[in-house]
């Protein structure tokens, strides 16, 4: 199990580019549909506390995955599958390649990469929104959330305190409105 | 001696790094910065130049700049120190945090909040999405119509398929080369 876990994050880490939001399709695909380790709805939990806690979201997603699987060890060996490539990448380039990395090759095939990870993103996002979305309540924070972030530039984390915090007075105020909607499922 | 003292001083600081960083990847630069300059490990172009490698290669931007800057400050055990400091406060707060929230599986404000947050991640990951388009799609102030098209094709496959990204991933690295360096 620690070995799977090991070389699972390993190839997640080795093809995350642009940082942690992009690890979502690459674990989708692995964890969710190959592995089956982890649902769809665990995956969103999971990237949910990964956001609220300090530290990068890559680390905090496979520490929490793999604690889920294999306790307090399967944490730690995920991790350490994450980081690992990063490890042995960066410190190659840096011993041959030194801090100027101006290859218009290399910066060709990566505006590749990068325009792919855009429609991996967009994709992901869809799917959450059918697959995840339990009521038209969900839409309607999803389209102000997005609006907030594009037009009026909030913080990520201002966001996610407002966001908790309108879910705990809602809870304390209709009670039974919150249950109705979250019974649904 | 002196080269346990840059050990240590890479640790303190990514550890510190690691606990104050929220939100994840870009949002952790103004605190990174500011660390680095006030250590004496890197200015602020060398940094910008750590930065772009750091976004260009696999792996979360926070620690491929702690392997960077670990690695020149002291060697390969530099860049091990900095790395594990970086991400030890994470394995430390999530091993806690989801005994909490295990315990916590039915509560019905707990439930509450992540209905609400589940729509509020998905905002932020879409918004991810749509910084990387802004670097990505525009070049030097010029829209660029031949990473359009790659994004709308690999969004179009990765949606109707069940294709692995990793295979989307490494072609869209040979359009990207063959698209923009040899037409």
């Amino acid at each position: 199990m620690l070995k799977e876990l090991f070389i699972s994050f390993f190839k997640i880490g080795l093809f995350t580019f642009g940082g942690g939001y992009a690890m979502l399709p690459l674990i989708e695909k692995e964890l969710v549909e190959k592995r089956r380790w982890i649902t769809q709805e665990e995956l969103m939990e999971m990237f949910i506390v990964s956001q609220m806690t300090p530290g990068t979201i890559a680390i905090n997603a496979s520490t929490f995955i793999g604690s889920k699987k294999a306790g307090k060890l399967g944490g730690f060996v995920a991790s350490l599958g994450i980081i690992f490539p990063s490890l042995i990448i960066i410190t190659l380039i840096y011993n041959f390649l030194g801090e100027s990395f101006d290859n218009p090759v290399i910066h060709s095939i990566f505006l590749g990469i990068r325009a792919c990870i855009i429609g991996l993103i967009a994709s992901s996002t869809l799917k959450i929104c059918r697959k995840s979305f339990i009521s038209g309540m969900s839409y309607i924070i999803f389209i102000i959330a997005f609006i907030l972030l594009l037009i009026f530039d909030i913080s990520p984390i201002l966001l996610i305190l407002l966001g908790a915090l309108l879910g705990a007075v809602t809870t304390f105020f209709l009670p039974s409105r919150i249950k109705s909607i979250l019974e649904v499922k | 001696m002196a080269y346990f003292i840059t050990l240590l001083k890479l640790f303190t600081m990514y550890f510190k790094i690691g606990l104050f960083n929220f939100g994840g990847g870009l949002a952790s630069i103004p605190l990174l910065q500011n660390e680095l300059e006030k250590n004496g490990f890197m200015g602020y172009d060398e940094f910008f130049n750590v930065l772009s490698i750091s976004q260009m290669t696999p792996g979360a931007i926070a620690m491929n700049t702690a392997t960077f800057v670990g690695n020149k400050a002291a060697g390969i055990g530099g860049a091990v120190v900095a790395t594990f400091a970086l991400a030890l406060p994470s394995i430390i707060v999530i091993l806690i945090l989801a005994k909490v929230l295990q315990r916590l599986e039915k509560n019905i404000y707990k439930r509450a909040i992540f209905f609400v947050l589940k729509s509020l991640t998905t905002a932020l990951i879409l918004y991810a999405g749509y910084m990387i388009a802004r670097a990505t799609w525009i070049l030097q102030n010029k829209v660029e119509i031949k990473t359009i098209i790659i994004s709308i094709l690999m969004f179009g496959i990765a949606y109707k398929k069940k294709i692995n990204p990793v295979i989307l991933i490494i072609s869209s690295g040979v359009l990207g080369y063959l698209g923009l360096y040899i037409l």
